[in-house]
């Protein structure tokens, strides 16, 4: 075995090791905001004048439902990484752009529904507090293509083997 | 069929360097946004008034209290130089569109552990501002609760460190296949 196959055969464990870590990280959050979303839920659920203010109801259920959307196929993503060590496949680069999706969701529908909902604009101004974290979206999106590229690269180093 | 395969990735390519492009100016932006914004929580601090009178558009999106001024200069550096890490990256990306590079793989690293150091140091800072208060350090509970809380300890910028140094070990593999691709060539 030469040195460069030695090296990716490295780079291959600590990529599963850092999945593995990443999926159990994100399972164990997806868990505590799934706990926690069912406990606000039923306060809502247990106070009548709680479940009038709709914007507020609307708001958290969105809240809740887009980051646990977001959590679970990114737990699968890394789970999968961990268990075939190949980062550049087409289904990883199709559950990004899913993670990267449901994440713009996350940022942003909320806060609009919320502020059409009560009537005030300058709930809308928040939004662009959300400029930075547009970013994070960017680079998802960025990673996606990047990932994609690199299952051109995969399907040339398996065709040369 | 090779081909075939070679211009599917040429495509990709060229999608890559036009992405980088589009990601630059979309970054470009978020940083004088960013500097707009660390100005005005400077000078909101530093005159610390108790309550916001709103006279333009940044008080209604700036209405949070910003902390003390160590914190706030720790931020704005750390923020600033993650952009400007990130303007690098997408600049080198628009240029050449080769994303498994070992520049790009430092660029990704340094943007990470940079951002794994804006989420632990405001706790750090914390528990340094306790250290003298000796009830405090008695309680090992408090000690605990101090770093881990999520006002103290920002567990959004920590999940993208941890993202981020992720994505560097990818982009090593594909910088071992890129390889392994230029010498089959």
């Amino acid at each position: 075995m030469n040195q460069t196959e030695s090296h990716k055969l490295t780079t291959i464990q600590i990529i599963r090791i850092f999945s593995l870590g990443l999926g159990v990280c994100y399972t164990i959050a997806a868990g505590l905001f799934l706990r926690d979303g069912i406990r606000t839920l039923r306060t809502y659920c247990s106070n009548p004048e709680l479940l009038q203010d709709i914007p507020s109801v609307l708001h958290q259920v969105l809240n809740y439902s887009i980051l646990l959307v977001t959590l679970i196929p990114a737990a699968v993503l890394f789970f999968r990484l961990a268990k075939e060590a190949i980062p550049f496949q087409k289904k990883n680069v199709r559950m990004i752009r899913i993670i990267a999706a449901a994440f713009f969701l996350f940022l942003i529908i909320p806060t609009v529904i919320a502020a059409c909902l009560m009537k005030e604009p300058a709930m809308m101004f928040t939004i662009l507090t959300y400029l930075p974290n547009v970013l994070s979206i960017l680079v998802l999106l960025m990673f996606a293509q990047i990932l994609h590229y690199g299952t051109m690269l995969q399907q040339e180093s398996d065709e040369t083997l | 069929m090779e081909n075939n395969h070679d211009a599917r990735k040429q495509q990709i390519n060229a999608h890559i360097r036009k992405s980088g492009k589009v990601s630059l100016i979309i970054t470009i932006i978020v940083l004088i946004w960013q500097l707009l914004s660390f100005g005005y929580q400077f000078a909101y601090t530093i005159r610390q008034s108790d309550t916001l009178e709103i006279h333009s558009i940044l008080d209604i999106i700036n209405y949070q209290p910003f902390g003390t001024v160590p914190d706030l200069i720790v931020k704005s550096l750390m923020t600033l130089g993650s952009l400007i890490l990130l303007i690098l990256l997408f600049n080198g990306l628009r240029k050449n569109g080769l994303p498994f590079t070992e520049r790009n793989r430092k660029l990704v690293r340094n943007i990470g552990i940079i951002q794994g150091f804006q989420a632990l140091l405001p706790p750090v800072f914390r528990l340094i501002q306790n250290l003298p208060n000796k009830e405090y350090l008695d309680a090992r509970s408090n000690l605990i609760m101090t770093f881990f809380h999520p006002s103290n300890l920002n567990y959004f910028t920590l999940n993208i460190s941890v993202l981020l140094l992720f994505l560097s070990w990818i982009l090593r593999y594909g910088a071992e296949l890129q390889q392994e691709s230029d010498e089959t060539l």
